[in-house]
């Protein structure tokens, strides 16, 4: 009896977690904030490749997108930590790129999922607006310019 | 820490240390302060072959473990064990989701365990063939971490059926050039005999650069009952450093 009463808590607290930790008011979950965060960074660093990872929130389950991109032609190792720099709090990856050099999406679309994330865009300024680079399913892009400024 | 990307592997060792300080039946200290110690070197690897499936081996090696016992005439014999425990295999297969601002997944782990020792006149491991079949959920934001999982093993030979179950809540931090977590982790397992142990306590894990891992955790038994003659109320430490590649 008592361990039936145990399973049902335990189902009760497996459904329930969900609710309980979906905060949407959460800092790190704010669209805006990731978008001030990247207009930041590109504003303040230069040779970068900037791209919203949906899900890095957890730097240590979050290596493996490390050890992908890393591996990528063009990507400047000497910089950040081999070469790519990952903020859990707005889901940004920063990419070191050699000079001149232009990473292949579809590649690294496959490398960020292969890492077990979802790569969603690439950021890039024009016009002092954020633009956004959407990676579709088939790895084609669709640019939508950001109101943010 | 596993790796969640395809082609990952790691392996582990952890040291553990068990002190029961009583032997109980039912929730009564029938022979209170016949304790039972047990020191346990754990070797685990991992590889995941895509990220949703991956083999995981666990094998102990019971460096010393010693009990008391009463010998019917009011006095206490000791009972010592040693040698290799139970080899655990186990394919969990995960199910990932990322949300903005979250991750998580969803876990189905068909697991085996073979003996790997033969039977002794005290065994801290069961030498027995069991299978078992875990479930898991947990999911973390950049701040918290949240886990539940339950697994549930039967035995070829005389040792009962098990139920383990874990609710896991956590917090995580950054610090300059790396990060970690401070977990509360609190544990349920029960026997088909009508033992039950319900233990509570704190884990910090630390993760020293993208290769290097440690871990180390403290649980106390709150509450313990013993469905036969065993020894119970107890503490359990461990401390372990693991490699990913």
């Amino acid at each position: 009896m008592k361990l039936r009463l145990f399973l049902i808590l335990f189902a009760t607290l497996l459904f329930f977690s969900n609710f309980v930790m979906a905060d949407d008011d959460k800092v790190e979950a704010r669209p805006e904030v990731r978008l001030t965060a990247a207009k930041k960074t590109l504003l303040e660093s230069s040779q970068i490749s900037l791209i919203y990872v949906k899900g890095l929130v957890c730097p240590s389950c979050a290596i493996g997108i490390r050890k992908n991109l890393s591996k990528m032609k063009g990507v400047d190792k000497k910089r950040f930590k081999d070469g790519i720099d990952m903020n859990p709090e707005t889901q940004l990856v920063t990419i070191a790129l050699k000079n001149g050099a232009k990473l292949d999406s579809k590649d690294l679309i496959e490398r960020v999922m292969d890492a077990g994330y979802t790569a969603v865009e690439e950021y890039r300024l024009h016009e002092n607006h954020l633009d956004a680079l959407q990676f579709k399913q088939d790895a084609t892009i669709e640019v939508v310019h950001h109101t943010h400024k | 820490m596993m790796p969640r990307w395809s082609g990952g592997w790691g392996y582990q060792v952890h040291y553990e240390y068990i002190n029961e300080t009583d032997l109980l039946m039912g929730s009564n200290k029938l022979y209170p302060g016949f304790s039972e110690e047990i020191n346990v070197m754990h070797l685990e690897g991992v590889y995941t072959w895509k990220k949703e499936i991956r083999i995981i081996a666990k094998l102990p090696y019971v460096l010393d473990a010693e009990r008391e016992m009463p010998d019917g005439s009011g006095g206490k014999f000791i009972q010592k064990d040693s040698g290799w425990g139970d080899l655990n295999l186990g394919l969990p297969l995960k199910k990932y989701f990322n949300l903005d601002g979250k991750s998580g997944s969803w876990t189905f782990k068909p697991m085996v365990r073979i003996p790997f020792a033969e039977k002794d006149e005290y065994d801290f491991y069961y030498k027995e063939f069991g299978v078992g079949l875990g479930f898991g959920h947990e999911f973390e934001t950049a701040n918290y971490y949240f886990g539940l999982g339950t697994a549930w093993w039967i035995f070829d030979g005389n040792r009962p059926a098990e139920l383990h179950s874990s609710l896991d809540v956590g917090y995580n931090f950054e610090t300059e050039s790396s990060n970690g977590s401070i977990f509360w982790e609190t544990d349920f397992h029960f026997e088909d005999d009508e033992s039950k142990t319900l233990s509570s306590g704190p884990a910090f894990y630390f993760n020293h650069n993208d290769t290097i891992h440690s871990r180390i955790e403290w649980k106390h038994d709150l509450i313990d009952h013993q469905g036969i003659l065993d020894h119970g109320n107890g503490n359990h430490f461990k401390v372990g450093i693991g490699w990913v590649f």
